[in-house]
Protein backbone atom coordinates (compact mmCIF):
# COMPACT_ATOMS: atom_id res chain seq x y z
CA UNK A 1 0.00 0.00 0.00
CA UNK A 2 1.32 3.39 -0.93
CA UNK A 3 -0.16 6.66 1.34
CA UNK A 4 0.95 9.98 0.41
CA UNK A 5 0.51 12.46 3.21
CA UNK A 6 0.73 15.78 3.13
CA UNK A 7 2.85 16.00 0.68
CA UNK A 8 4.88 19.59 -0.30
CA UNK A 9 7.90 19.52 -3.02
CA UNK A 10 9.18 20.52 -6.13
CA UNK A 11 12.05 21.18 -7.76
CA UNK A 12 14.74 23.83 -6.13
CA UNK A 13 12.89 26.29 -3.96
CA UNK A 14 9.40 26.03 -6.55
CA UNK A 15 7.15 24.04 -4.72
CA UNK A 16 5.09 22.21 -7.34
CA UNK A 17 3.18 20.04 -5.25
CA UNK A 18 0.91 21.80 -2.29
CA UNK A 19 -0.51 19.16 0.48
CA UNK A 20 -1.06 16.13 -1.46
CA UNK A 21 -2.53 13.44 0.62
CA UNK A 22 -3.92 10.40 -1.00
CA UNK A 23 -3.52 6.15 -0.84
CA UNK A 24 -3.19 3.57 -3.37
CA UNK A 25 -4.21 0.20 -1.33
CA UNK A 26 -3.52 -3.32 -1.71
CA UNK A 27 -5.12 -4.84 -5.16
CA UNK A 28 -6.30 -1.55 -6.35
CA UNK A 29 -5.59 0.86 -10.05
CA UNK A 30 -5.72 4.12 -9.07
CA UNK A 31 -5.20 6.55 -12.11
CA UNK A 32 -3.48 9.92 -11.43
CA UNK A 33 -5.05 12.58 -13.97
CA UNK A 34 -4.44 15.83 -14.61
CA UNK A 35 -3.48 18.31 -17.13
CA UNK A 36 -0.53 18.97 -18.44
CA UNK A 37 1.93 20.53 -15.82
CA UNK A 38 -0.52 19.37 -12.91
CA UNK A 39 2.14 18.11 -11.34
CA UNK A 40 1.76 14.13 -11.95
CA UNK A 41 5.12 13.80 -13.02
CA UNK A 42 6.91 15.27 -10.21
CA UNK A 43 4.85 13.24 -7.38
CA UNK A 44 5.85 10.39 -9.11
CA UNK A 45 9.17 11.68 -8.62
CA UNK A 46 8.79 11.77 -5.14
CA UNK A 47 7.33 8.76 -5.26
CA UNK A 48 10.66 7.44 -6.65
CA UNK A 49 12.84 9.29 -4.73
CA UNK A 50 14.34 11.76 -7.71
CA UNK A 51 12.97 14.15 -5.42
CA UNK A 52 12.94 14.68 -1.77
CA UNK A 53 9.55 16.49 0.05
CA UNK A 54 10.03 19.59 1.56
CA UNK A 55 6.94 18.15 3.91
CA UNK A 56 5.15 15.52 4.34
CA UNK A 57 5.35 11.51 4.12
CA UNK A 58 5.21 9.10 2.07
CA UNK A 59 5.22 5.22 2.69
CA UNK A 60 5.19 1.99 0.87
CA UNK A 61 3.95 -0.79 3.16
CA UNK A 62 4.96 1.28 6.52
CA UNK A 63 8.79 1.43 4.95
CA UNK A 64 9.77 5.35 3.86
CA UNK A 65 12.77 6.29 1.69
CA UNK A 66 14.48 7.93 4.68
CA UNK A 67 14.78 4.96 7.29
CA UNK A 68 14.87 2.25 4.79
CA UNK A 69 16.92 3.27 1.19
CA UNK A 70 16.82 -0.55 0.10
CA UNK A 71 13.97 -1.99 1.21
CA UNK A 72 11.80 0.55 0.24
CA UNK A 73 13.00 0.75 -3.63
CA UNK A 74 12.93 -2.78 -4.22
CA UNK A 75 8.93 -1.91 -3.46
CA UNK A 76 8.74 0.15 -6.58
CA UNK A 77 8.31 -1.43 -10.17
CA UNK A 78 8.50 1.77 -12.12
CA UNK A 79 7.51 1.95 -15.68
CA UNK A 80 8.47 5.29 -17.10
CA UNK A 81 7.43 7.51 -19.74
CA UNK A 82 10.03 7.97 -21.99
CA UNK A 83 12.03 4.68 -22.20
CA UNK A 84 15.82 4.78 -20.60
CA UNK A 85 18.32 2.26 -21.36
CA UNK A 86 21.85 1.53 -20.54
CA UNK A 87 23.74 2.44 -24.60
CA UNK A 88 26.14 -0.39 -23.66
CA UNK A 89 24.25 -3.10 -22.50
CA UNK A 90 22.11 -5.44 -24.54
CA UNK A 91 18.90 -6.56 -24.22
CA UNK A 92 19.45 -9.52 -21.59
CA UNK A 93 22.46 -7.75 -19.84
CA UNK A 94 19.16 -5.46 -19.06
CA UNK A 95 17.57 -8.30 -17.25
CA UNK A 96 20.84 -9.13 -15.64
CA UNK A 97 21.20 -6.14 -14.06
CA UNK A 98 18.46 -5.55 -12.55
CA UNK A 99 18.59 -9.23 -11.07
CA UNK A 100 21.80 -7.90 -9.79
CA UNK A 101 20.72 -4.92 -8.31
CA UNK A 102 17.22 -6.16 -6.88
CA UNK A 103 19.09 -9.84 -5.67
CA UNK A 104 17.28 -12.21 -7.46
CA UNK A 105 18.45 -14.88 -8.35
CA UNK A 106 19.59 -15.25 -12.03
CA UNK A 107 17.30 -18.64 -12.41
CA UNK A 108 14.75 -17.04 -11.03
CA UNK A 109 14.72 -13.96 -12.36
CA UNK A 110 15.11 -15.34 -16.17
CA UNK A 111 12.21 -18.07 -15.55
CA UNK A 112 10.46 -14.59 -15.30
CA UNK A 113 11.35 -12.75 -17.60
CA UNK A 114 11.03 -15.19 -20.39
CA UNK A 115 7.35 -15.37 -20.62
CA UNK A 116 7.29 -11.84 -20.75
CA UNK A 117 9.66 -11.76 -23.59
CA UNK A 118 7.77 -14.78 -25.87
CA UNK A 119 4.59 -12.14 -25.09
CA UNK A 120 6.27 -9.17 -26.32
CA UNK A 121 8.61 -10.88 -29.07
CA UNK A 122 11.51 -10.33 -27.75
CA UNK A 123 13.19 -13.68 -27.14
CA UNK A 124 15.15 -13.90 -30.24
CA UNK A 125 16.75 -10.39 -29.77
CA UNK A 126 18.70 -11.14 -26.35
CA UNK A 127 21.89 -10.29 -28.05
CA UNK A 128 20.73 -6.75 -29.60
CA UNK A 129 21.64 -3.23 -28.38
CA UNK A 130 18.24 -2.15 -26.88
CA UNK A 131 18.78 1.29 -27.92
CA UNK A 132 18.48 0.40 -31.76
CA UNK A 133 14.80 -0.80 -31.12
CA UNK A 134 11.66 1.21 -32.10
CA UNK A 135 9.98 3.25 -29.15
CA UNK A 136 7.57 0.61 -28.69
CA UNK A 137 10.45 -1.68 -28.20
CA UNK A 138 12.29 -0.13 -25.51
CA UNK A 139 9.21 0.78 -23.43
CA UNK A 140 8.49 -3.05 -23.38
CA UNK A 141 12.03 -3.88 -22.33
CA UNK A 142 11.28 -1.00 -19.70
CA UNK A 143 8.02 -3.37 -18.65
CA UNK A 144 9.66 -6.54 -18.27
CA UNK A 145 12.16 -4.90 -16.06
CA UNK A 146 9.66 -3.55 -13.63
CA UNK A 147 7.67 -6.93 -13.59
CA UNK A 148 10.53 -9.18 -12.99
CA UNK A 149 11.42 -7.61 -9.71
CA UNK A 150 8.12 -8.80 -8.40
CA UNK A 151 7.28 -5.24 -6.72
CA UNK A 152 4.53 -4.69 -4.33
CA UNK A 153 3.97 -1.36 -5.85
CA UNK A 154 3.60 -0.49 -9.61
CA UNK A 155 4.36 2.87 -11.04
CA UNK A 156 3.12 2.89 -14.49
CA UNK A 157 4.01 6.49 -15.95
CA UNK A 158 1.57 7.54 -19.17
CA UNK A 159 2.30 3.52 -20.95
CA UNK A 160 0.23 3.72 -23.39
CA UNK A 161 2.76 5.84 -25.59
CA UNK A 162 4.57 4.07 -28.14
CA UNK A 163 3.05 0.59 -27.68
CA UNK A 164 1.13 -1.11 -30.44
CA UNK A 165 -3.02 -1.71 -29.62
CA UNK A 166 -2.00 -5.55 -29.12
CA UNK A 167 0.62 -4.51 -26.39
CA UNK A 168 -1.37 -1.78 -24.92
CA UNK A 169 -4.02 -5.00 -24.04
CA UNK A 170 -1.13 -7.03 -22.94
CA UNK A 171 0.11 -4.37 -20.64
CA UNK A 172 -3.63 -3.76 -19.40
CA UNK A 173 -4.30 -7.56 -18.65
CA UNK A 174 -1.14 -7.89 -17.13
CA UNK A 175 -1.65 -5.29 -14.89
CA UNK A 176 -5.08 -6.68 -13.99
CA UNK A 177 -3.30 -9.94 -12.78
CA UNK A 178 -0.80 -8.23 -10.53
CA UNK A 179 -3.96 -6.34 -8.86
CA UNK A 180 -5.46 -9.43 -8.76
CA UNK A 181 -2.25 -10.52 -6.88
CA UNK A 182 -2.87 -7.88 -4.37
CA UNK A 183 -0.28 -5.55 -5.70
CA UNK A 184 -0.86 -1.88 -5.80
CA UNK A 185 -0.91 0.71 -9.02
CA UNK A 186 -0.55 3.88 -9.67
CA UNK A 187 -0.75 4.64 -13.29
CA UNK A 188 -0.36 8.52 -14.73
CA UNK A 189 -2.30 8.33 -18.09
CA UNK A 190 -4.09 11.21 -20.79
CA UNK A 191 -6.02 8.25 -22.07
CA UNK A 192 -9.01 8.86 -20.05
CA UNK A 193 -11.40 6.83 -21.94
CA UNK A 194 -8.73 3.54 -21.28
CA UNK A 195 -8.38 4.76 -17.82
CA UNK A 196 -12.09 4.87 -17.42
CA UNK A 197 -12.07 1.40 -17.77
CA UNK A 198 -9.36 0.25 -15.89
CA UNK A 199 -9.17 2.05 -12.96
CA UNK A 200 -10.55 1.09 -9.67
CA UNK A 201 -10.12 4.62 -8.65
CA UNK A 202 -9.06 8.40 -9.55
CA UNK A 203 -6.69 11.47 -8.13
CA UNK A 204 -7.10 14.45 -9.76
CA UNK A 205 -4.20 16.94 -9.52
CA UNK A 206 -5.04 20.54 -10.66
CA UNK A 207 -2.13 23.23 -10.29
CA UNK A 208 0.15 20.88 -7.57
CA UNK A 209 -3.10 20.01 -5.36
CA UNK A 210 -6.08 17.05 -5.28
CA UNK A 211 -8.73 18.45 -6.52
CA UNK A 212 -10.61 15.39 -6.14
CA UNK A 213 -10.34 12.12 -5.58
CA UNK A 214 -12.23 8.70 -5.45
CA UNK A 215 -14.33 6.42 -7.76
CA UNK A 216 -16.27 7.99 -10.99
CA UNK A 217 -19.22 8.22 -8.57
CA UNK A 218 -17.41 10.27 -6.10
CA UNK A 219 -16.39 12.36 -9.23
CA UNK A 220 -19.20 12.89 -10.80
CA UNK A 221 -20.86 14.12 -7.30
CA UNK A 222 -17.85 15.91 -6.37
CA UNK A 223 -17.67 18.05 -9.60
CA UNK A 224 -21.58 18.08 -9.89
CA UNK A 225 -21.76 16.04 -13.07
CA UNK A 226 -23.93 13.01 -12.55
CA UNK A 227 -23.55 11.01 -15.51
CA UNK A 228 -20.14 12.90 -16.92
CA UNK A 229 -17.25 10.27 -18.04
CA UNK A 230 -13.73 11.20 -17.02
CA UNK A 231 -13.59 12.62 -20.37
CA UNK A 232 -16.11 15.32 -19.50
CA UNK A 233 -14.79 15.88 -15.93
CA UNK A 234 -11.25 16.38 -17.24
CA UNK A 235 -12.64 18.90 -19.74
CA UNK A 236 -14.36 21.08 -17.22
CA UNK A 237 -10.51 21.40 -15.57
CA UNK A 238 -9.66 22.49 -18.16
CA UNK A 239 -12.69 25.46 -18.37
CA UNK A 240 -11.32 26.41 -14.87
CA UNK A 241 -8.07 26.73 -15.97
CA UNK A 242 -9.30 29.45 -18.45
CA UNK B 1 18.77 31.56 -44.95
CA UNK B 2 22.63 32.62 -45.37
CA UNK B 3 22.32 34.64 -42.29
CA UNK B 4 21.40 31.37 -40.08
CA UNK B 5 24.10 29.30 -41.18
CA UNK B 6 26.99 32.33 -40.72
CA UNK B 7 25.82 32.47 -37.31
CA UNK B 8 25.95 28.96 -36.17
CA UNK B 9 29.58 28.85 -38.34
CA UNK B 10 30.41 32.12 -35.55
CA UNK B 11 29.20 29.91 -33.03
CA UNK B 12 30.82 26.85 -33.32
CA UNK B 13 34.43 29.11 -33.98
CA UNK B 14 33.59 30.88 -31.13
CA UNK B 15 33.47 27.62 -29.18
CA UNK B 16 36.78 26.24 -30.79
CA UNK B 17 38.64 29.41 -30.06
CA UNK B 18 37.37 28.79 -26.29
CA UNK B 19 38.98 25.53 -26.41
CA UNK B 20 41.80 26.68 -28.33
CA UNK B 21 42.83 28.82 -25.36
CA UNK B 22 43.02 26.09 -23.26
CA UNK B 23 44.86 24.12 -25.48
CA UNK B 24 47.76 26.59 -26.63
CA UNK B 25 48.78 27.49 -23.12
CA UNK B 26 52.25 29.28 -22.04
CA UNK B 27 53.76 25.69 -21.96
CA UNK B 28 52.23 24.12 -25.20
CA UNK B 29 53.57 27.32 -26.82
CA UNK B 30 56.99 26.72 -25.97
CA UNK B 31 56.72 22.52 -26.04
CA UNK B 32 55.49 23.21 -29.28
CA UNK B 33 58.34 25.55 -30.50
CA UNK B 34 60.81 23.46 -29.16
CA UNK B 35 59.25 20.72 -31.66
CA UNK B 36 59.26 22.43 -34.95
CA UNK B 37 62.80 23.61 -34.02
CA UNK B 38 63.76 20.49 -33.61
CA UNK B 39 61.88 19.29 -36.94
CA UNK B 40 63.29 21.71 -38.70
CA UNK B 41 66.98 20.95 -37.63
CA UNK B 42 65.91 17.48 -38.93
CA UNK B 43 64.82 18.56 -42.24
CA UNK B 44 67.92 20.39 -43.29
CA UNK B 45 70.04 17.83 -41.72
CA UNK B 46 68.05 15.35 -44.26
CA UNK B 47 68.57 18.11 -47.11
CA UNK B 48 72.18 17.91 -46.66
CA UNK B 49 72.84 14.93 -46.29
CA UNK B 50 70.29 13.90 -49.46
CA UNK B 51 70.23 10.26 -50.14
CA UNK B 52 71.37 8.80 -53.17
CA UNK B 53 68.87 6.35 -53.63
CA UNK B 54 65.94 8.54 -54.76
CA UNK B 55 63.31 6.16 -55.30
CA UNK B 56 62.58 6.12 -52.11
CA UNK B 57 62.31 9.88 -51.54
CA UNK B 58 59.74 9.47 -54.69
CA UNK B 59 58.04 6.76 -52.97
CA UNK B 60 57.59 9.38 -49.52
CA UNK B 61 56.32 11.74 -51.41
CA UNK B 62 53.63 9.98 -53.53
CA UNK B 63 52.56 8.38 -50.47
CA UNK B 64 52.98 11.92 -48.41
CA UNK B 65 50.31 13.41 -51.50
CA UNK B 66 47.90 10.27 -51.55
CA UNK B 67 47.22 11.25 -47.67
CA UNK B 68 46.93 14.68 -48.57
CA UNK B 69 44.71 15.16 -51.27
CA UNK B 70 41.52 13.85 -49.88
CA UNK B 71 41.23 15.75 -46.45
CA UNK B 72 39.36 18.29 -45.89
CA UNK B 73 35.34 17.70 -45.84
CA UNK B 74 32.52 20.90 -46.40
CA UNK B 75 31.70 22.75 -43.04
CA UNK B 76 27.65 22.80 -43.79
CA UNK B 77 26.59 23.41 -39.93
CA UNK B 78 23.49 20.97 -40.90
CA UNK B 79 21.64 20.24 -37.62
CA UNK B 80 19.82 17.61 -36.88
CA UNK B 81 16.53 19.49 -36.78
CA UNK B 82 16.89 20.92 -40.06
CA UNK B 83 15.86 17.85 -41.59
CA UNK B 84 12.16 18.80 -40.10
CA UNK B 85 11.97 22.57 -39.57
CA UNK B 86 14.21 23.38 -43.00
CA UNK B 87 12.38 20.66 -44.70
CA UNK B 88 10.50 23.45 -46.95
CA UNK B 89 13.86 25.57 -47.54
CA UNK B 90 15.77 22.66 -49.37
CA UNK B 91 16.77 24.95 -52.43
CA UNK B 92 18.17 27.20 -50.03
CA UNK B 93 20.06 24.75 -48.20
CA UNK B 94 21.43 23.34 -51.03
CA UNK B 95 22.77 27.00 -52.43
CA UNK B 96 23.89 27.27 -49.35
CA UNK B 97 25.55 24.46 -49.17
CA UNK B 98 27.38 25.06 -52.68
CA UNK B 99 28.82 28.37 -50.83
CA UNK B 100 29.85 26.15 -48.37
CA UNK B 101 31.52 24.04 -50.42
CA UNK B 102 33.86 26.24 -52.23
CA UNK B 103 34.57 28.40 -49.12
CA UNK B 104 35.70 24.59 -47.64
CA UNK B 105 37.52 23.85 -50.69
CA UNK B 106 39.67 27.61 -50.85
CA UNK B 107 40.36 26.68 -47.16
CA UNK B 108 41.90 23.52 -47.83
CA UNK B 109 43.03 23.72 -50.70
CA UNK B 110 45.61 27.12 -49.20
CA UNK B 111 46.45 24.71 -46.42
CA UNK B 112 47.31 22.02 -48.71
CA UNK B 113 49.39 24.15 -51.18
CA UNK B 114 50.89 25.96 -48.00
CA UNK B 115 52.03 23.02 -46.81
CA UNK B 116 53.49 21.04 -49.84
CA UNK B 117 55.30 24.70 -50.62
CA UNK B 118 57.43 23.27 -47.65
CA UNK B 119 58.64 20.60 -49.77
CA UNK B 120 59.86 22.82 -52.65
CA UNK B 121 63.55 22.11 -51.18
CA UNK B 122 63.28 18.46 -51.87
CA UNK B 123 61.90 18.76 -55.34
CA UNK B 124 65.04 21.23 -55.72
CA UNK B 125 67.15 18.64 -54.42
CA UNK B 126 65.72 15.79 -56.78
CA UNK B 127 66.47 18.26 -59.66
CA UNK B 128 62.35 19.20 -60.35
CA UNK B 129 62.29 22.86 -62.44
CA UNK B 130 59.96 25.11 -60.72
CA UNK B 131 57.40 25.03 -63.38
CA UNK B 132 57.42 21.04 -63.02
CA UNK B 133 56.93 21.62 -59.36
CA UNK B 134 54.05 24.35 -59.98
CA UNK B 135 52.26 22.02 -61.71
CA UNK B 136 52.37 19.51 -58.80
CA UNK B 137 50.70 22.05 -56.82
CA UNK B 138 48.29 22.54 -59.84
CA UNK B 139 47.60 18.85 -60.29
CA UNK B 140 46.91 18.74 -56.20
CA UNK B 141 44.88 21.37 -56.50
CA UNK B 142 42.86 20.06 -59.53
CA UNK B 143 42.76 16.35 -57.08
CA UNK B 144 40.83 18.61 -54.05
CA UNK B 145 38.96 20.08 -56.15
CA UNK B 146 37.64 16.97 -57.81
CA UNK B 147 37.28 15.95 -53.96
CA UNK B 148 35.35 18.02 -52.97
CA UNK B 149 32.79 18.22 -56.29
CA UNK B 150 32.38 14.20 -55.24
CA UNK B 151 31.48 15.24 -51.62
CA UNK B 152 29.37 17.49 -52.75
CA UNK B 153 27.40 15.35 -54.90
CA UNK B 154 27.29 12.37 -52.35
CA UNK B 155 24.73 14.37 -50.09
CA UNK B 156 22.89 15.29 -53.28
CA UNK B 157 20.60 13.65 -54.78
CA UNK B 158 20.01 13.23 -58.60
CA UNK B 159 16.21 14.36 -59.03
CA UNK B 160 14.91 14.44 -55.49
CA UNK B 161 17.41 17.29 -53.51
CA UNK B 162 19.40 17.06 -50.15
CA UNK B 163 19.90 13.13 -48.80
CA UNK B 164 19.16 14.96 -45.52
CA UNK B 165 20.13 12.23 -43.53
CA UNK B 166 23.39 11.80 -44.75
CA UNK B 167 23.84 15.44 -44.83
CA UNK B 168 23.47 15.93 -41.18
CA UNK B 169 25.83 12.56 -40.25
CA UNK B 170 28.66 14.27 -42.00
CA UNK B 171 28.71 17.86 -40.96
CA UNK B 172 28.12 15.81 -36.97
CA UNK B 173 31.34 13.69 -38.20
CA UNK B 174 33.39 16.69 -38.91
CA UNK B 175 32.33 18.73 -35.71
CA UNK B 176 33.48 15.55 -33.76
CA UNK B 177 36.54 15.24 -35.38
CA UNK B 178 37.49 18.80 -34.47
CA UNK B 179 36.12 18.59 -30.61
CA UNK B 180 37.66 15.61 -29.76
CA UNK B 181 40.80 16.94 -31.07
CA UNK B 182 40.43 19.47 -27.99
CA UNK B 183 39.25 16.71 -25.62
CA UNK B 184 42.61 15.74 -25.81
CA UNK B 185 43.39 18.54 -24.25
CA UNK B 186 40.77 19.89 -22.04
CA UNK B 187 37.06 19.09 -21.15
CA UNK B 188 34.47 19.34 -23.90
CA UNK B 189 30.91 19.64 -24.19
CA UNK B 190 28.92 17.50 -26.79
CA UNK B 191 31.43 14.50 -27.47
CA UNK B 192 28.90 11.44 -28.22
CA UNK B 193 30.55 8.18 -28.08
CA UNK B 194 29.69 5.40 -30.02
CA UNK B 195 28.81 2.53 -28.43
CA UNK B 196 30.27 -0.88 -30.20
CA UNK B 197 28.76 -4.33 -29.26
CA UNK B 198 32.53 -5.84 -29.45
CA UNK B 199 30.80 -9.72 -29.36
CA UNK B 200 34.57 -10.85 -29.25
CA UNK B 201 35.15 -9.36 -25.94
CA UNK B 202 32.57 -10.75 -23.91
CA UNK B 203 34.37 -13.67 -22.86
CA UNK B 204 36.39 -10.56 -20.73
CA UNK B 205 33.24 -10.21 -18.54
CA UNK B 206 32.87 -13.70 -16.93
CA UNK B 207 35.98 -12.42 -14.89
CA UNK B 208 33.05 -10.47 -12.50
CA UNK B 209 30.38 -13.04 -10.88
CA UNK B 210 26.45 -11.41 -11.07
CA UNK B 211 25.77 -11.14 -8.00
CA UNK B 212 24.09 -7.79 -6.22
CA UNK B 213 27.53 -6.73 -4.66
CA UNK B 214 29.29 -6.42 -8.40
CA UNK B 215 26.02 -4.87 -10.14
CA UNK B 216 28.12 -1.45 -11.07
CA UNK B 217 31.52 -3.33 -11.73
CA UNK B 218 29.30 -5.35 -14.10
CA UNK B 219 28.20 -2.02 -15.50
CA UNK B 220 31.41 -0.16 -15.76
CA UNK B 221 33.17 -3.41 -16.97
CA UNK B 222 30.43 -3.26 -19.72
CA UNK B 223 31.74 0.62 -20.19
CA UNK B 224 34.60 -0.07 -20.66
CA UNK B 225 35.10 -2.66 -23.24
CA UNK B 226 32.09 -1.17 -25.39
CA UNK B 227 31.62 2.22 -25.11
CA UNK B 228 33.58 5.31 -26.59
CA UNK B 229 37.30 5.76 -26.70
CA UNK B 230 38.89 4.47 -23.02
CA UNK B 231 39.92 0.67 -24.03
CA UNK B 232 41.97 2.53 -27.12
CA UNK B 233 43.09 4.54 -25.21
CA UNK B 234 44.28 1.68 -22.41
CA UNK B 235 45.55 0.05 -25.54
CA UNK B 236 47.95 2.46 -26.84
CA UNK B 237 49.04 3.86 -23.83
CA UNK B 238 49.73 -0.22 -22.48
CA UNK B 239 51.92 -0.94 -25.81
CA UNK B 240 53.63 2.54 -25.74
CA UNK B 241 54.99 1.71 -22.13
CA UNK B 242 56.12 -1.35 -23.47
CA UNK B 243 58.10 1.00 -26.49
CA UNK B 244 59.85 2.60 -23.32
CA UNK B 245 60.27 -0.93 -21.58
CA UNK B 246 62.18 -1.83 -24.81
CA UNK B 247 64.07 0.62 -26.33
CA UNK B 248 64.90 3.37 -23.15
CA UNK B 249 68.10 1.70 -21.82
CA UNK B 250 68.42 3.28 -18.57
CA UNK B 251 66.12 1.21 -16.31
CA UNK B 252 65.06 3.99 -13.97
CA UNK B 253 64.36 6.55 -16.92
CA UNK B 254 62.10 3.94 -18.36
CA UNK B 255 59.92 2.57 -15.34
CA UNK B 256 59.38 6.03 -14.44
CA UNK B 257 58.05 6.80 -17.97
CA UNK B 258 56.16 3.62 -17.72
CA UNK B 259 54.71 4.57 -14.58
CA UNK B 260 53.85 8.19 -16.05
CA UNK B 261 51.36 6.06 -18.56
CA UNK B 262 50.05 4.17 -15.53
CA UNK B 263 48.84 7.36 -13.82
CA UNK B 264 47.83 8.60 -17.05
CA UNK B 265 45.71 5.49 -17.57
CA UNK B 266 44.00 5.50 -13.93
CA UNK B 267 43.51 8.84 -14.77
CA UNK B 268 41.44 8.54 -17.65
CA UNK B 269 39.78 5.70 -16.24
CA UNK B 270 38.35 7.20 -13.36
CA UNK B 271 35.68 8.91 -15.50
CA UNK B 272 34.03 5.61 -15.83
CA UNK B 273 32.35 6.71 -12.66
CA UNK B 274 30.18 9.04 -14.34
CA UNK B 275 29.69 6.75 -17.26
CA UNK B 276 26.24 6.18 -16.55
CA UNK B 277 24.74 9.42 -15.22
CA UNK B 278 22.97 9.71 -18.06
CA UNK B 279 20.60 6.58 -16.85
CA UNK B 280 18.81 8.34 -14.34
CA UNK B 281 17.08 4.86 -13.54
CA UNK B 282 20.74 3.50 -11.73
CA UNK B 283 19.52 6.21 -9.38
CA UNK B 284 16.35 4.05 -8.20
CA UNK B 285 18.43 0.98 -7.39
CA UNK B 286 18.61 -0.43 -4.12
CA UNK B 287 22.11 -0.26 -3.77
CA UNK B 288 24.51 1.49 -1.44
CA UNK B 289 26.31 5.30 -3.06
CA UNK B 290 29.32 2.96 -1.29
CA UNK B 291 28.68 0.24 -3.89
CA UNK B 292 29.05 2.39 -6.82
CA UNK B 293 32.72 3.41 -5.93
CA UNK B 294 33.42 0.14 -5.02
CA UNK B 295 32.40 -1.25 -8.52
CA UNK B 296 34.73 1.35 -10.21
CA UNK B 297 37.80 1.10 -7.92
CA UNK B 298 37.45 -3.02 -8.41
CA UNK B 299 37.01 -2.40 -12.29
CA UNK B 300 40.16 -0.11 -12.37
CA UNK B 301 42.21 -2.22 -10.16
CA UNK B 302 41.31 -5.09 -12.67
CA UNK B 303 42.57 -3.14 -15.58
CA UNK B 304 45.83 -2.22 -14.29
CA UNK B 305 46.35 -5.67 -13.06
CA UNK B 306 45.90 -6.48 -15.91
CA UNK B 307 48.77 -4.36 -17.52
CA UNK B 308 50.77 -3.80 -14.62
CA UNK B 309 51.82 -7.89 -14.67
CA UNK B 310 52.90 -7.78 -18.32
CA UNK B 311 55.05 -4.84 -17.42
CA UNK B 312 56.28 -6.08 -14.46
CA UNK B 313 57.53 -9.97 -16.15
CA UNK B 314 58.64 -7.98 -19.37
CA UNK B 315 60.82 -5.86 -17.40
CA UNK B 316 62.12 -8.01 -14.87
CA UNK B 317 64.18 -9.66 -18.25
CA UNK B 318 64.94 -6.70 -19.59
CA UNK B 319 66.02 -4.11 -16.96
CA UNK B 320 69.31 -3.91 -16.35
CA UNK B 321 68.33 -2.06 -13.09
CA UNK B 322 66.17 -4.27 -10.88
CA UNK B 323 65.50 -1.11 -8.85
CA UNK B 324 63.86 0.04 -11.90
CA UNK B 325 61.42 -2.91 -11.87
CA UNK B 326 60.61 -2.32 -8.10
CA UNK B 327 59.89 1.08 -8.45
CA UNK B 328 57.68 0.60 -11.04
CA UNK B 329 55.25 -2.19 -9.02
CA UNK B 330 55.36 -0.01 -5.96
CA UNK B 331 54.67 3.27 -7.24
CA UNK B 332 51.61 1.97 -9.79
CA UNK B 333 50.32 -0.20 -6.20
CA UNK B 334 50.35 3.12 -4.00
CA UNK B 335 48.37 5.03 -7.11
CA UNK B 336 45.65 2.01 -7.39
CA UNK B 337 45.31 1.90 -3.31
CA UNK B 338 45.96 5.09 -2.08
CA UNK B 339 45.63 7.54 -4.61
CA UNK B 340 42.69 6.17 -6.62
CA UNK B 341 40.45 5.78 -3.77
CA UNK B 342 41.69 9.90 -2.29
CA UNK B 343 40.50 11.06 -5.64
CA UNK B 344 37.18 8.95 -5.90
CA UNK B 345 35.87 10.43 -2.66
CA UNK B 346 36.28 13.86 -3.71
CA UNK B 347 34.71 13.39 -6.69
CA UNK B 348 31.80 11.89 -4.56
Amino acid sequence: MLKINNLTGGYGTIPVLKEVTFTVPDGHLVGLIGLNGAGKSTTISEIIGLLTPYKGKIEINGLTLKENPNAYRKQIGFIPETPSLYEELTLKEHIEIVLMAYDIPMEEGFKRAEPLLELFRLSDKLDWFPLHFSKGMKQKVMIICAFIINPSLFIVDEPFLGLDPLAISDLTRLLAEEKSKGKSILMSTHVLDSAEKMCDSFVILHKGQVRAKGDLKTLQASFDMPCASLNDIYLLLTKEEA
Amino acid sequence: MKELFKKRRQLFLERCLKYARYVFNDHFILFFFLFLTFLAMQYSQFLQHFPRQQVSVWIVLLVFSLFFFPLGSIATYLEAADKHFLLTKEEEVVRWIQTARISSFVFWGSLQTLCLCLLYPVFLALKVPLWGFVLYLLVMLVAKFLVFREKFKKILRTSHGLRWDLAIQMEQKRQQTILRFYALFTNVKGITNSVKRRIYLDGLLRVLPKTQEKTWANLFLRSFLRNGELLGLTLRLFFLSFFFIFFIENSLIAGTLVILLNYLMIFQLIGLYQAYDYQYLTRLFPLDLEMKKRGVIEVIRLILGAVLLPQTLVSLFLFSDKMGVLLLVFVSLVFLFAYLPFKLKKIS
